[in-house]
């Protein structure tokens, strides 16, 4: 059943359709907001929350976006909502953790190429529980953008829309979200070699 | 160009939209810092790395729902 069909069912409050649309995308959404929120209760919590408003505003749907897309919109934003609720410590400073200069503007720390960790014996099961672990040292504000930009793939406009700030602060706070991972990750792929 | 103004280049480098009067020292940079020229590789390592970190591994959908949770949410639109 295409887009079209199964909107047109779910409009008409056709059960049937309600279950294949949980059922077909459920497993899609969880994911989204299992990286977002990292809490398994939320994670579900959220999922829940995003079909309630999806089939609340099944009218906001236009033909032109897949459901998927739409869906997945709904999640991020779920998500991004549940954070905003949560009882958060004052944010820690990214500056630690972005490159030094000297006065001259030349860099303090002299840089060499990582080795790739597919020459080595690092799976890449372990390389992305590290990669993941690092993202979520970042301080919550780049590590949003960088889940929203890099990992879920939302434009910059987008990324703005949903956090209500511009989309030059979406690029600063994402070149500063990736220079602080790379900081991270440096002691881990430094010294890896084939 | 700097280290430091190179830096905070990379990110419009990257994405393709470099001013075009920038492209010049940025590369003539890139071509004469062994280190801007090894940070560069960094930056993008990670971010092919964040991008994959969350990646199922060998494409495998992601893992079941379970039905508890599918019940919920079929019985929450019921409310």
């Amino acid at each position: 059943m295409d887009d079209a069909a199964l909107v047109d069912r779910l409009r008409t409050g056709d059960e049937a359709a309600y279950e294949a649309l949980v059922r077909t995308y459920s497993g899609r959404l969880l994911a989204v907001t299992r990286r977002m929120l990292g809490s398994e209760e939320d994670a579900r919590d959220v999922v829940q929350e995003a079909f309630i408003s999806a089939f609340r505003h099944l009218d906001g749907f236009e033909g032109g976006a897949r459901l998927s897309t739409w869906l997945h919109r709904i999640a991020v934003n779920a998500a991004l909502m549940k954070l905003r609720t949560r009882k958060r410590r004052p944010e820690e400073s990214i500056e630690p953790l972005l490159p030094v200069f000297r006065d001259d503007g030349h860099h303090a720390e002299q840089f060499q190429s990582w080795n790739e960790s597919a020459e080595t014996a690092v799976s890449r099961g372990e390389t992305q529980a590290i990669v993941r672990r690092c993202i979520e040292r970042l301080p919550e504000s780049y590590r949003t953008v960088l889940l929203l930009r890099d990992i879920e793939q939302l434009d910059t406009e987008e990324t703005a829309a949903m956090l209500a700030i511009t989309a030059n602060a979406v690029k600063i706070r994402l070149h500063r979200a990736r220079q602080a991972l790379r900081t991270l990750l440096d002691p881990h792929f430094r010294g890896v070699r084939a | 160009m700097t280290c430091r103004e190179f830096a905070e280049f990379i990110i419009d480098y990257l994405s393709g939209d470099l001013a075009a009067d920038v492209r010049g020292p940025f590369e003539r940079h890139l071509s004469r810092c062994p280190s801007c020229h090894a940070y560069l590789a960094q930056y993008r390592s990670t971010v092919a790395a964040g991008k994959d970190a969350f990646a199922e591994p060998d494409g495998a959908l992601p893992a079941d729902v379970p039905e508890d949770l599918i019940q919920a949410i079929l019985a929450s639109r019921r409310k």
